[in-house]
């Protein structure tokens, strides 16, 4: 671990999202006690607005379906019941149809009312955990103004500014943490599709003052559909630098 | 045409509507003497135009349309002239009278046979109605011509919530209930659900479903029946904001509808926004459960596919 790291707002939310096992792992990561970690109110920005849409999007969907179900089934569910209602859980929409369909698979033999109301448990978990786990953290990272637009290092992210605007301003940020604060700094990221990229990794470590870049909540062995696939592997911090601390 | 106004009438324009309140206004007083509140005179005025309208095959051009506590009438597209309002004695608010300085003379250019059914029309609503409570005849309008099964369905849960809300000994809802029973309410809120029309309502669609899972909420944490009833009486009006008043609505002028749609947007984002804060309050006072543990890799599947998207 680094003496700091700059968090990403994948990091943020990942914190604030993800279940144990792979809380358990984020919270290793944030809260080891050893490193002291910074965010600018960028990145609050966007890790809010991501978190509202978030929640926004698997409540409408969640209950949207408990009102599908509430609406077109009574009494006590049959396994030909729970196999309709699965097949018609919209996949389209957003990922919350991979818990749905779960959540449906051991429910025959119960009452309508009784498996819509522990579905509204889920959702109602969600919210909560998440707000209560941003709180958490927010208390343990410190808010980061940028001193410096560090023009010359701009002009040679080029690589990175051409392919994800956002991504370029939090390197440069988290540069202005590496150049101002002492001791080893890492950005920590949940974004492979930039920095797990060598080409770009190379640039943003030649052309700034940041030391490693971390890989939080991903494998090395991304990749979008592998990460779906097998999101058990999928916690574990992984240092793309090679210099390990 | 003989409907048109007196040129030197220093009262201004005085129509059909005009006639139309006047007469209740008129009727109400002659009935028992007693004052009658703003509510009352517009459901009145509203059951006497419907009355016209079916019996009399008369449109009289009233402005009305739907809103929070059901049809009312638009008094700022009447002349006021014709009543008189002071602060009432034995009610919040103003109590409604005919006008002094206006007499039936002042209608004589309206047409004899409009003036006469009219007259008759609001009679017999008066004889029949003009004695009953603002919330009787609210009542008499939601259960005989409400605009969809849904109205009806939030309208009982809203009786049932003003009633519950004045009895101190259910202060508290679901005391008597055990955890796997429903509750009334629940089953009101059903009803809702139930009758929901997707198609007419679906800019509120996300809105009410979160409105509808924070009341169960409220009642699971043991809100208390007044809040829960508030917290309705915000949906009620939002839906008729947004919804209701621009579907079931006459006479009312393109300014006015102007006017609500460019405040639609608003109504909307404060209702979300009312509903948002109620609901983050109630979560934090929600005891935890492992419901979301039981699907625990399927959603950390989801949440990496929301960070992949990012």
């Amino acid at each position: 671990m680094a003496d700091n790291a700059f968090l990403d707002k994948g990091v943020i939310l990942g914190f604030c999202f993800f279940t144990d096992p792979h809380h358990r792992e984020c919270r290793r990561y944030l809260f080891s006690g050893e490193t002291e970690y910074f965010a600018t109110e960028q990145v609050e920005n966007i890790f809010r607005n991501a978190k509202d849409s978030i929640i926004k999007e698997h409540r409408s969907q969640v209950l949207r379906n408990i009102q599908h179900v509430k609406v077109n089934y009574e009494g006590v569910l049959s396994e030909s019941d729970i196999e309709e209602i699965q097949s018609e859980i919209n996949r389209d929409e957003n990922s919350a149809w991979r818990y749905l369909e779960d959540f449906y698979d051991d429910k025959a033999g119960r009452d309508v009312y009784e498996i819509t109301d522990e579905l509204r448990e889920v959702i109602r978990e969600i919210e909560q955990r998440a707000e209560a786990r941003k709180e958490t953290l927010y208390s343990t990272f410190q808010g980061w103004l940028r001193i410096s637009s560090h023009e010359s290092v701009q002009d040679e992210l080029t690589q990175l500014r051409a392919q994800d605007e956002e991504d370029f301003w939090i390197v440069i940020d988290a540069h202005d943490v590496a150049a101002n604060v002492p001791g080893e700094t890492e950005l920590a990221t949940t974004n492979p599709a930039e920095f797990a990229d060598d080409q770009i990794t190379e640039e943003v470590l030649g052309a700034t003052a940041i030391d490693s870049i971390q890989l939080v909540f991903v494998s090395k062995g991304y990749s979008p559909s592998a990460l779906r696939n097998n999101s058990s592997d999928s916690c574990v911090p992984t240092d793309v630098s090679g210099d390990n601390t | 045409m003989s409907e048109s106004p007196p040129a030197d009438d220093d009262l201004g324009d005085l129509g059909p509507p005009e006639y139309l309140l006047y007469r209740v206004a008129a009727e109400r007083h002659e009935q028992d003497g007693r004052e009658t509140g703003r509510t009352r005179i517009h459901k009145l005025c509203c059951l006497a135009d419907r009355l016209l309208a079916q019996e009399y095959d008369r449109e009289v051009g009233l402005p009305k349309y739907w809103y929070k506590y059901g049809r009312t009438i638009s008094e700022a597209h009447l002349n006021s002239a014709v009543t008189y309002r002071p602060n009432a004695n034995h009610f919040g608010g103003q109590a409604y009278y005919p006008a002094d300085q206006v007499n039936e003379s002042d209608f004589d250019h309206l047409s004899e046979d409009l003036k006469d059914d009219i007259y008759n029309a609001v009679q017999s609503v008066v004889t029949e109605h003009g004695d009953k409570t603002s919330e009787e005849l609210e009542e008499y309008q939601y259960q005989n011509f409400a605009p969809d099964d849904f109205v009806i369905a939030y309208a009982d849960l809203r009786w049932y919530l003003n009633t519950v809300s004045q009895d101190e000994d259910q202060h508290r809802l679901s005391h008597f209930v055990a955890p796997d029973e429903k509750t009334r309410i629940e089953e009101l809120l059903d009803e809702m659900l139930a009758n929901f029309d997707e198609v007419r309502y679906s800019e509120i669609h996300d809105i009410y479903l979160d409105w509808d899972d924070t009341m169960r909420l409220l009642v699971d944490i043991g809100r208390s029946p007044r809040e829960i009833h508030d917290f309705t009486e915000t949906f009620i009006e939002g839906a008729a904001r947004i919804i209701l008043r621009f579907e079931e609505h006459s006479n009312i002028d393109s300014k006015t509808l102007e006017d609500w749609r460019e405040e639609k947007e608003e109504v909307r984002r404060d209702l979300q926004s009312r509903v948002t804060q109620k609901r983050k309050e109630a979560l934090s006072e929600r005891q935890s459960t492992s419901a979301l543990d039981s699907v625990a890799d399927s959603y950390n599947s989801a949440i990496s596919e929301e960070l992949d998207d990012l």
